[in-house]
């Protein structure tokens, strides 16, 4: 005699699972992909629930620094007192550099002012932060600051080193920031040629910066410097971003060049922060 | 599929409490970085293939949906992109069932191995796509052949606690 079965036993899947919702869910996270990609939804959850995330890197820090420190007391008496001494000749060396700083920087004041530059140019006022863990999140790198909202940082802010254009500051927490490296995707610069004559827009592109469509009918060669040209009124005139490292032609009439970046994020633990 | 017994869920639940708080604390710590590795396994992947394989906690497609949008939140570099690789993952989970009812230790192990792959290539395609920010030597074969390796691993470690649940 022939078995009677409902349709739904018959069906692929014969779990609780239902085709329908899985269609559904999967089309809906793929709205919500698209969604953020364009409207960057997910900075503005993150920000909404950074009392859950702030802890967590708080206590990553905590962890690093814990471990850092257990390690530098460790250390045995010799190689601390070898340490001092080095120190005390950085320390001397600092203090000549640093007579010779004050001089160029009173010069340096004193020829900025004669050309009426000084307020037009200079940052209102720079912030010192030094870069945090984590500098992960999942598989993202990132670049927190320990400076944050209550220390004065604002979105936008740029960042920057000794050696040049570190990034800009992505988003502001209350106690930390989250850096946007010059490398991210994301980043986009005003840039002008160190000989003051040719403007380009600068991208970061993982690896490399590159300026996707310069005119091949200027030259440039390897090794042309970049620096910022503080016409987007984002970032300060003359910070150094990179150096030309290749280039290729587009099409006829433009060139893609690829700059390899004057530092680092990573280069140097501290860091400013500057109000322009 | 045997029945849990109560002590065991409850076990069952606690662990996978215990290794989701794990996950997000070593979500945020380079780990492999201090012997110059920069390879970032993935144990939420890890996590949510042996909870879907093993039923460590009971699932369903909108708990996985949930879960798979606080990961976000918390390590994604765009909203959805570990919720799909999750739904991804259970889709395979149940459509491997009709296949395999009984499946033997091998099969299982293969089934876990080949879901990890499929959740790695697909958060690091999304991640390729909106926020390529991580620096890699190598090709992006050698490094999802290298951070599959790695997840795997992890995910064999999370396996072993899951079979301490059920006791000697």
């Amino acid at each position: 005699m022939a078995l009677k079965v409902t349709k739904k036993e018959l069906s692929l899947f014969t779990t609780n699972f239902s085709l329908t919702y899985f269609i559904l869910f999967i089309f809906l996270t793929m709205l919500m992909m698209f969604m953020d990609s364009r409207y960057d939804y997910l900075k503005q959850i993150r920000k909404d629930f950074s009392f859950i995330t702030s802890p967590l890197i708080i206590l990553t820090n905590d962890t690093f620094n814990f471990f850092e420190n257990f390690q530098y007391l460790s250390k045995s008496k010799t190689l601390l007192e070898d340490e001092i001494n080095q120190l005390n000749s950085q320390i001397d060396r600092l203090g000549i550099e640093n007579q010779m700083r004050n001089f160029l920087v009173a010069e340096n004041e004193n020829l900025r002012e004669a050309t009426l530059l000084s307020k037009k140019l200079a940052p209102k006022k720079t912030y010192p932060a030094e870069i945090i863990k984590p500098t992960i999140r999942g598989r993202t790198q990132i670049i927190i600051l320990n400076k944050g909202l209550k220390d004065g940082i604002r979105q936008g802010m740029p960042v920057v080193n000794r050696l040049g254009l570190v990034g800009q500051i992505y988003s502001t927490y209350n106690q930390t920031s989250e850096v946007l490296p010059l490398l991210s995707k994301k980043f986009a610069v005003n840039a002008l040629q160190d000989n003051g004559q040719n403007h380009a827009i600068i991208y970061g592109d993982t690896e490399f910066l590159v300026i996707p469509f310069f005119p091949a009918s200027i030259d440039i060669s390897l090794g042309d410097k970049f620096v910022t040209s503080g016409l987007d009124n984002v970032y300060p005139s003359g910070i150094k971003i990179g150096e030309v490292v290749n280039v290729s032609p587009e099409d006829k009439q433009f060139n893609k060049i690829l700059l390899k970046p004057t530092t680092f994020s990573n280069q140097f633990s501290l860091i400013t922060v500057l109000d322009y | 599929m045997l029945k849990k017994s109560h002590d065991v869920k409850v076990k069952q639940q606690k662990l996978f409490i215990g290794l989701f708080l794990f996950s997000i604390f070593f979500s945020f710590i380079d780990l492999l970085s201090f012997i110059n590795i920069n390879f970032y396994p993935e144990y939420f992947i890890a996590l949510m293939v042996l909870t879907i394989t093993s039923n460590l906690i009971s699932i369903s497609i909108m708990k996985v949906f949930l879960l798979g949008v606080i990961v976000d939140i918390l390590i994604g570099s765009i909203l959805g992109q570990y919720t799909i690789a999750f739904l991804l993952l259970y889709g395979l989970q149940v459509f491997s069932q009709k296949y395999f009812l009984m499946p033997s230790k091998a099969q299982t192990i293969l089934l876990a191995f080949l879901s990890i792959s499929l959740g790695i290539i697909t958060v690091t395609i999304i991640s390729q796509n909106f926020n390529p920010v991580f620096y890699t030597n190598g090709s992006l074969l050698n490094y999802l052949i290298i951070e599959t390796a790695i997840t795997f691993f992890i995910f064999m470690i999370f396996q072993i606690f899951y079979e301490r649940t059920y006791g000697a």
